[in-house]
């Protein structure tokens, strides 16, 4: 049924164009030039669509070749945390801990609390904290990847692969099982895998909004094929540590770091894969505000890479596929200029009081709501009902000034802050700067606990050299999934710093 | 809501509400209130001491017990964290092997829900149970 509603979605919308050429446009110069521009503004969605029929046609949720206990991984979950209290952060950490196999948990604290350091030994977990606190979350992961190769320097057992949780996403006791054995092939960089929520009832949560089902059951499996891999979310995701070296550990030109160090990855010829099984469970935003707040920031991000990596332009070490995953997806976040178009363009052309169609208003009428309505059920389809679109009409309207602000970087190009979606901060929110520049500076640097920092650089030596691969990779738009909610807890705080980790 | 058997104190009782920071327990009616600090037992987890938030007089029907984590206590915050995302298995009736106790999102509709101190105590029952 979705390849007959993908195939039905097309065919409606080319019928109806095909009717409005042949059978409405009037014949007057001045009518015909605003009828062919409504026409040609009515067109638009018609490529989209045939590359999501395309694109969605299978989908995949195949399993690890191999059982990853065998493969003798060291293994570290990553838990970078800011400010969010006990209550978050408890439960990701004893959870972390008591997976298996035998693997080591640091949480990663850039908000310096004595008693985030008490909770993380008193559960095993190894408590990293940083004296500078540059680029987020990227620079917080940084920090302990540069720690950890100064400890391989110094002896110490190499670590293989890093799993990453955002600090209230609690794995499942299959997240290190069901996942490591993946990494069997040396070419593999990254395994994302679904983001859950638990605090169901919150605005993002996925029986509202239908995002992120669509996003994770749908757009995801779709690009478990060649040329086509997932990109990082951001959380509950594991990653090679010899392909982060290579690129330098995690981007921080962008506040996007997830989606743009993925784009290194592929550039480098590392394939990726998406795990389609609960492996975490997490806390979606809440309200309206942080549901703005997390998508600005997406936005943003995404119209970063766009213009960072030029990614109109086509690319040697990029598939077709993944050309038009990030290049739409990241242009995909100007929707809410489109939004403004879809009402302002049929009414410039009302207002103008040109012609633009000479049928019968019923028949114009009873026409157009058929080759909608075909569109809306064959595209529902072809999402496997993973939306809803009552609700995906009113997101899109509510996200309007996301579009917006991202055309208005684009015109400015002003360095931008890494807003953080309150996550039991009540409110505070941290900022912390992430410049347009793509120079990147060393931003693991100077750890209390970890002793001189290496240049940057190192990470690029310290991996062997690779051979260029096929390219293969993640594409598509929809940004980094992290998640956001502010449970009233009672835990103890610190205060929020400029620049330190934001989680969601 | 989850539904599982727990015991406060010794006496056996019916788990309510529970999160990370504390739980909500039914207990019958000739059960003597608890105070202070007790001990709770859930289904396959070790002992937990909790401290007594509040608890309904039990006049003809069950009596709610809302109990939260002592502040600072981080092996109670580990084994209620534990049992709420890795459960152990068949300590929730009906609820399939795998399948965490977080997960279960239907609202509480019994008496004990419906007293006059059905509302979670502050500190509670955070991030509360959806």
């Amino acid at each position: 049924m979705a390849h007959l509603g993908g195939v039905a979605a097309v065919t409606s919308l080319v019928l109806y164009l095909l009717w409005r050429v042949a059978f409405s446009l009037p014949t007057a110069p001045a009518d015909q030039a605003t009828a062919w521009a409504l026409l040609v503004f009515e067109t638009l969605p018609l490529p989209g669509m045939i590359m999501n029929t395309v694109a969605w046609w299978n989908l995949d949720s195949s399993a690890p070749p191999t059982d990853g206990a065998g493969l003798g991984l060291k293994v570290v979950v990553l838990i970078p945390t800011y400010n969010e209290p006990a209550e978050v952060l408890a439960p990701t950490i004893a959870a972390a801990c008591a997976l298996t196999p035998a693997h080591e948990t640091w949480v990663l604290d850039d908000g310096d609390r004595g008693w985030a350091a008490d909770l993380s030994r008193a559960y095993g977990a190894r408590y990293v904290r940083r004296d500078e606190h540059r680029h987020a979350k990227a620079g917080n992961i940084n920090h302990a990847l540069g720690l950890m190769e100064r400890e391989a320097a110094a002896g110490a057992e190499a670590v293989d692969v890093v799993a990453v949780l955002d600090c209230d996403h609690v794995p499942l006791p299959s997240f290190l099982s069901g996942t490591l054995g993946w990494f069997a092939d040396p070419e593999i960089a990254l395994v994302q895998g679904p983001q859950t929520f638990y605090n169901g009832g919150a605005f993002d949560d996925d029986g509202i909004t239908g995002e992120q089902g669509l996003f994770f059951n749908v757009q995801m499996r779709a690009r478990n094929a060649a040329g086509a891999g997932p990109f990082w979310c951001g959380s509950t995701a594991l990653l090679r540590v010899e392909a982060l070296r290579e690129v330098g550990g995690v981007a921080t030109e962008t506040i996007t770091e997830d989606m743009h160090t993925t784009l290194k990855l592929i550039r480098r010829g590392w394939k990726t894969v998406y795990h389609h099984q609960t492996l975490a469970l997490g806390l979606a935003p809440a309200t309206p505000g942080q549901y703005l707040l997390q998508r600005r920031r997406w936005g943003l991000g995404a119209m970063q890479i766009l213009t960072l990596e030029k990614l109109w332009a086509a690319k040697r070490w990029m598939s077709w596929r993944n050309f038009h995953e990030y290049f739409n997806g990241t242009l995909w976040w100007l929707e809410g200029v489109a939004t403004v178009g879809a009402f302002a363009v049929p009414a410039l052309a009302l207002a103008s009081g040109a012609q633009t169609s000479t049928a019968d208003p019923l028949v114009f009428a009873a026409i157009f709501a058929a080759a909608f309505t075909v569109r809306l059920w064959g595209a529902k389809l072809l999402m496997r009902r993973q939306i809803q679109w009552p609700t995906a009409f009113a997101l899109r309207v509510f996200r309007i000034p996301v579009g917006l602000a991202c055309l208005w970087w684009l015109v400015t190009r002003r360095s931008l802050e890494f807003e953080v979606t309150p996550k039991g901060a009540e409110g505070s929110r941290a900022r912390g700067s992430s410049r347009r520049s793509s120079s990147r500076s060393c931003s693991w640097s100077r750890g209390s606990s970890s002793g001189p920092a290496p240049d940057w650089r190192g990470w690029c030596r310290g991996g062997r050299p690779r051979p260029r691969r096929r390219r293969r990779g993640p594409g598509y738009c929809c940004p980094s999934c992290c998640s956001s909610s502010v449970p009233r807890g009672s835990g103890p705080r610190s205060s929020p710093r400029r620049g330190a980790t934001p989680t969601g | 809501m989850v539904c599982a058997p727990v015991t406060v104190g010794g006496a056996p009782g019916t788990l309510v509400d529970i999160s990370v920071g504390g739980a909500r327990v039914s207990l019958p009616a000739e059960t003597p209130p608890p105070a202070g600090e007790v001990t709770v037992t859930l289904a396959g987890a070790e002992p937990v001491v909790l401290e007594v938030v509040s608890a309904s007089e039990g006049l003809g029907g069950p009596r709610t017990v809302s109990l939260k984590v002592r502040p600072g206590d981080w092996a109670a915050y580990r084994v209620l964290s534990l049992w709420l995302f890795h459960t152990p298995a068949g300590a929730v009736p009906g609820l399939g092997p795998g399948v965490p106790a977080v997960a279960c999102t239907a609202r509480a509709t019994g008496p004990a829900a419906r007293g006059s101190d059905a509302a979670p105590a502050r500190g509670a029952t955070l991030p509360s149970v959806p």
